[in-house]
């Protein structure tokens, strides 16, 4: 008896040792993730550091001035607001047309689709989420562009309008990807009660401030 | 290992065919005065607006560096506004949708949607188109030596493939990819 008891305590001891170590692994590569991520922005904020506090930078300059020229040999400028703009313009349009677009392809694939339906969008959302960013730009260049140019009458198609339109067809896959999966993770319970209290499934989409959730 | 021209392309409905180093500069420049085809003497068919839409490279780009000293000058800088582009091939691409556009790249992504210019250098002296002889000989304006550099002395199988590319094989390679391959010179040798 007693040589059942040490046998197995010593056992305990060392499946507590494994499960610890297992354990400590896990957590070490889940921070490893959090602090890989800091580390990008410590080393970048590292490199430029010399120029925050050179003396010549000024913080006014820099974010309103509008030229952006770091490599000429005749004067160099520094001025951020043409790409500030840029950026805040892209975004923006492509926001309006992806955020509709997306939310609403959404709520259809996981309220409204019948099953086989939503196993083949959801295939496909996913297929065209793994596109790569080049394959985009590249469509934007050669297809966008030219398309544009015959649509708009635009003298040429390298625009904001292009920007906006390639960036929205590359967030809409994302968009509808991540909602869905929010929207499945919203109880069923939600859903059940509000059928019993009559609504329709229109009347369902109160659900989405479950949405939230999944950012 | 080599000789490269930089052509100056446009669409093929544009009329204008010869353009001078000064009027480049005018156009390209950030100083520069030339701002509409009106400006170079053309209206081009087709075209929607009358702007010169500048096609450039991006500032990392050795065709880029080139292009503004040669035309700029040692501190000169180009016009804000230029749609620098990634590729010398894009450049190209660019242009052959582009009724109004106007951009620089290597003579060997010469395709049939677009056109090269004839360059002079000043106004009133001949203008060259961008040709292999051309660029050998000096005449056209905007050509450049292609180097290959080593970080030291190179080693042995860098060697061996620098004496490759200088050779006969490396040369044609050099010649079917459009650019100018080596002018040997009779008892000399290239390092």
């Amino acid at each position: 008896m007693n040589k059942f008891w040490k046998a197995s305590a010593s056992r305990n001891r060392w499946e507590m040792l494994q499960e610890a170590a297992v354990e400590n692994l896990i957590r070490l590569c889940g921070l490893s993730a959090i602090l890989f991520v800091f580390g990008i922005f410590l080393f970048v904020f590292r490199e430029g550091s010399g120029a925050l506090t050179s003396g010549q930078f000024n913080l006014f300059d820099f974010l309103a001035g509008p030229e952006w020229n770091p490599t000429s040999t005749g004067g160099t400028r520094f001025g951020t607001l043409p790409l500030l703009t840029g950026t805040l313009a892209v975004t923006l349009l492509a926001m309006a047309i992806a955020v509709p677009v997306g939310l609403g392809g959404t709520i259809f694939i996981s309220e409204f689709c019948s099953p086989f339906w939503r196993e083949t969008l959801k295939v496909s959302i996913e297929f065209l989420a793994a596109i790569p960013s080049v394959v985009w730009g590249f469509i934007g260049l050669m297809v966008m562009s030219p398309l544009i140019v015959a649509l708009t009458g635009a003298p040429i198609g390298l625009s904001v309008l292009n920007g906006g339109i390639i960036l929205a067809l590359m967030s809409v896959p994302i968009i509808a990807s991540i909602g869905e999966d929010a929207l499945k993770a919203v109880p069923d319970a939600y859903r059940e009660a509000a059928i019993a209290a009559g609504a329709t499934r229109w009347q369902l989409r109160p659900c989405e401030p479950h949405l939230s959730w999944g950012d | 290992m080599g000789h490269d021209a930089l052509a100056i392309y446009v669409h093929p409905n544009n009329p204008l065919n010869t353009i001078t180093l000064d009027e480049l500069a005018q156009v390209y420049g950030r100083d520069g005065r030339i701002v509409t085809w009106a400006g170079l003497g053309v209206t081009v068919p087709g075209a929607k607006s009358d702007e010169v839409i500048l096609i450039s490279r991006q500032s990392h780009s050795g065709t880029y560096q080139y292009f503004r000293q040669t035309l700029l000058g040692a501190h000169g800088d180009f016009r804000l506004g230029t749609r620098d582009l990634n590729g010398s091939k894009e450049v190209v691409s660019l242009i052959g949708s582009a009724p109004g556009a106007m951009g620089y790249s290597s003579m060997g992504y010469a395709t049939p949607e677009v056109k090269t210019l004839r360059v002079g250098r000043h106004a009133g002296e001949v203008a060259y188109p961008p040709t292999a002889a051309n660029t050998i000989a000096g005449t056209y304006p905007i050509s450049r030596p292609l180097y290959i550099y080593t970080l030291g002395k190179p080693s042995q199988a860098v060697l061996e493939y620098m004496k490759w590319v200088q050779g006969a094989e490396g040369q044609r390679v050099v010649e079917t990819s459009g650019y100018v391959p080596i002018v040997r010179q009779a008892g000399g040798h290239h390092e």
